[in-house]
C-alpha cells in the first residue's frame, strides 16, 4: 500500500497536468496569439506556402508561420473550425462544406497545372489527347498500343479519394465521371512520382511543378505543360490554388494573404513553378467578395508587407 | 480479542488495497470502453442507414453526403481476409517450425543468437517493413510476374515476416512448458526425435500454438502502414495474387485525412467491421488457450 498510493497519486496528477495543459494550450491557439499564423491543407499548395512563409518570416522576425499538410478537405475543415487561420486548397470549396461553414471565402493565389506523367522509358508515347486521358482513367483504354505505344497493359496510378489533384483530374479530364477501379492508389504526389519512375508501363498525374527528370510529362492535345502554356491557358488541365478563410481575414492572416498576392509573393510562387496571377491574361477573381474585403483592409497592413 | 481487532484492521487494509487495484483495472477498461463507444457511436448510425449493401456492395465511391455516394466495401473486406489468411498460411508453418527448432533442437549457442534476432524482428517499425517491401519486394514482383508489383503477394510476403515474432515467441514458450516426462516417456518407448515432436510435443503445446497463430492473425489484419505502401489500395476484388488489393485498415488510413460528413462516418463504419473481426479473433484465441490436450 505504501508503494501503490504514491503511484496512483502521481499518475492522477500527471493525468490532470496533461489534460489541463492540453486544454489551456488549445484555447490559446484558437483565440489566436498575435505572432503565430497557421496554414493547413492541400499538399499541392504546401511547398508554395512553405516558401512564402520562409520569406515572410525573414521580413517579420517576430512572426511564426506554421504550414502543415493534410489535404484539401482537411484544410477547408481547419479553416472552418478555426484550427488554422488559413486553409490551403487545390479544389474549390464544395457545396456541403459551404453549408457547414457558410462564411468560407476562397482567395485564388496562383494557377497550377496537373501533368500527366509516364516513365521516361516509354519513348513511343509523348502526348495524349484529353479524350485519351479520360478513356485511360475511366478504363476504356487499357493497352498502350491503343494510344500509339507498345503492346503493354497500362498501369494506371491514382491518388486517393479526397485529394485535390484527384478531384482536379475528375472535374477537368473526366468531366465529373468516375475513375475505373483497375488502377492502384498512391497517397501522395511523391509516391505517385516514384511509382511511375519505377514502372515502364505506368501513367500517373502530379502537379506540374513536381515534375522532374525521373518522369516524363506528356503533351495534352499537343500542348506541353510549360509556364507559358499554363499562363495563356492553352494547357487545359489546370486549376487555381486557393487560400480559404472563415469570413474576411484579419490581422496576421490578412497580412500574409496580402504578401502572397503582392509582386514579391507572386515572384516566389513563380519560382516554385506556379503561374502568377498577373501572368494570366484577363484574370478576374472568381471571388469578388473576398478581394473586396482584401482591398479594404489592405491599406492598414501594406506597410508591413511591402 | 487483540487478535480479532488486528484481523479487522488487516481486513480493512486488504479491502482498501483491493479497491485501489480495482480502480486501476477499471481505468484501463475505461479507455477501451471509450474507444468502443466512440467508434460505434460514429459508425453504427451509418451502418444502420446503409444496411446490408454496405457489406455486400462492390462499388466504393464515397462522397460528403450519403445520397451522393455509393457505399460498398465488400472488396475491401475480402481484401483484408485474403491478405490476412494468406500471410498466416505462409507465416504460421515458418514460425512453428522455427519454434520447434528453438525449443527442441537448437544448441544453446545458436538459441542465444536466434532469440534476440526474433525480438529484433518484432521491434522493427511497420513503416520500415513497408518501405523495404516497396523498394525490394514490389519491384521484384513487377519484374518477375508483370503487373503493378503492389499486390496481394507483396502483402503476403511482408505480413508473413511481420507476424513471425508473435508466432515464434508464443509457440516456443508453449513447447518449452510441455512437461519433460511426456518427451522422456515418448523417447523411452523407442520413438524417434521427429516422432516425439510430431506426436507428443506439438499436440501437447497445441493450445499455445493455436493462440500464437490467432494473435499473429490479429497483427496481420490490424497492420496498416506496411500494407498501405505495398497493397496498391485498389478497391476491386483481386483477380490474381499479382493484382492490387485494398484492406480495411489501409483504406481508412488513406482516406481519413480528407473524409468529411457521410464519408467520415463510413470510415468509422469500416472501423466497426474491423472491430468485429478482431473481437471474433480474440474470442477464438481465448477459446483455444482454454483447450487442454490429454493423453
Amino acid at each position: 500500500m505504501k508503494k501503490i498510493f504514491p503511484i496512483v497519486l502521481i499518475s492522477l496528477l500527471v493525468a490532470v497536468a496533461v489534460f489541463g495543459a492540453g486544454c489551456t494550450s488549445s484555447t490559446n491557439s484558437t483565440s489566436g496569439s498575435s505572432s503565430t499564423l497557421s496554414l493547413a491543407g492541400s499538399t499541392s499548395v504546401q511547398p508554395d506556402a512553405q516558401a512564402l512563409a520562409a520569406a515572410y518570416m525573414a521580413n517579420n522576425s517576430s512572426v511564426t508561420v506554421n504550414v502543415v499538410g493534410g489535404g484539401t478537405a482537411a484544410g477547408i475543415t481547419a479553416a472552418g473550425t478555426g484550427t488554422a487561420q488559413i486553409g490551403m486548397a487545390s479544389a474549390n470549396v464544395t457545396a456541403s462544406e459551404l453549408a457547414q461553414y457558410p462564411n468560407l471565402q476562397s482567395i485564388p493565389i496562383c494557377v497550377d497545372g496537373i501533368a500527366i506523367i509516364v516513365n521516361p522509358h516509354n519513348t513511343a508515347v509523348n502526348g495524349l489527347t484529353i479524350t485519351q486521358v479520360m478513356n485511360i482513367y475511366t478504363g476504356n483504354i487499357t493497352n498502350w498500343n491503343q494510344v500509339g505505344g507498345s503492346n503493354a497493359k497500362i498501369d494506371v496510378v491514382n491518388r486517393e479519394q479526397g485529394s485535390g489533384t484527384r478531384s482536379g483530374i475528375q472535374s477537368l479530364v473526366l468531366k465529373g465521371g468516375n475513375f475505373s477501379t483497375g488502377g492502384i492508389t498512391q497517397s501522395s504526389t511523391g509516391s505517385v512520382k516514384s511509382y511511375v519512375a519505377g514502372d515502364a508501363n505506368a501513367v500517373g498525374y502530379i502537379a506540374t511543378n513536381a515534375v522532374d527528370s525521373s518522369v516524363k510529362a506528356l503533351t495534352i492535345n499537343g500542348i506541353a505543360p510549360t509556364y507559358g502554356n499554363l499562363a495563356n491557358r492553352t494547357y487545359v488541365i489546370e486549376r487555381y490554388l486557393l487560400y480559404v478563410t472563415n469570413g474576411p481575414a484579419t490581422g496576421l492572416a490578412q497580412s500574409f494573404i496580402n504578401y502572397t498576392l503582392s509582386p514579391a509573393g507572386q515572384a516566389i510562387l513563380k519560382s516554385q513553378g506556379e503561374v502568377a496571377l498577373s501572368d494570366v491574361p484577363g484574370y478576374v477573381s472568381p471571388t469578388t467578395t473576398a478581394t473586396a474585403a482584401t482591398t479594404t483592409t489592405a491599406t492598414a497592413t501594406t506597410a508591413t508587407t511591402m | 480479542m487483540r487478535a480479532l481487532r488486528r484481523s479487522r484492521t488487516r481486513d480493512a487494509r486488504e479491502r482498501f488495497i483491493q479497491l485501489i487495484l480495482l480502480v486501476c483495472a477499471i481505468s484501463s477498461i475505461f479507455a477501451i470502453f471509450l474507444i468502443i463507444v466512440f467508434v460505434f457511436s460514429q459508425g453504427v448510425p451509418f451502418l444502420a442507414e446503409a444496411g446490408l449493401p454496405f457489406l455486400t456492395g462492390s462499388v466504393w465511391l464515397p462522397a460528403d453526403s450519403f445520397a451522393a455516394g455509393t457505399w460498398g466495401i465488400f472488396p475491401i473486406i475480402l481484401g483484408s481476409l485474403i491478405v490476412t489468411l494468406g500471410a498466416v498460411a505462409i507465416g504460421a508453418p515458418l514460425g512453428i517450425a522455427c519454434a520447434v527448432f528453438l525449443a527442441e533442437i537448437a544448441p544453446p549457442a545458436i538459441r542465444r543468437m536466434l532469440v534476440p534476432s526474433v525480438s529484433a524482428l518484432a521491434g522493427v517499425p511497420s513503416v520500415v517493413y513497408g518501405f523495404f517491401a516497396l523498394l525490394v519486394i514490389v519491384p521484384w514482383i513487377r519484374g518477375e510476374f508483370g503487373g503493378f508489383g503492389t499486390s496481394v503477394l507483396a502483402c503476403w510476403i511482408i505480413l508473413s515476416i511481420m507476424i513471425l515474432p508473435t508466432i515464434i515467441s508464443i509457440s516456443t514458450d508453449a513447447m518449452r512448458a510441455v512437461p519433460r516426462e511426456y518427451k522422456e516417456g515418448s523417447l523411452a518407448m523407442g520413438a524417434t526425435r521427429w516422432q516425439t515432436i510430431r506426436s507428443v510435443l506439438i499436440p501437447a503445446a497445441s493450445s499455445g500454438i493455436i493462440t500464437s497463430v490467432i494473435l499473429g492473425m490479429g497483427r496481420a489484419i490490424g497492420e496498416t502502414m506496411a500494407v498501405l505502401l505495398v497493397a496498391g489500395n485498389s478497391v476491386t476484388i483481386p483477380g490474381s495474387i499479382f493484382a492490387p488489393v485494398s484492406t480495411l485498415t489501409a483504406q481508412i488510413a488513406l482516406e481519413m485525412n480528407y473524409a468529411t460528413g457521410a464519408h467520415q462516418q463510413a470510415l468509422f463504419a469500416m472501423g466497426v467491421v474491423l472491430f468485429v473481426f478482431i473481437m471474433i479473433l480474440t474470442g477464438l484465441a481465448n477459446l483455444a488457450s482454454r483447450r487442454r490436450v490429454t493423453f
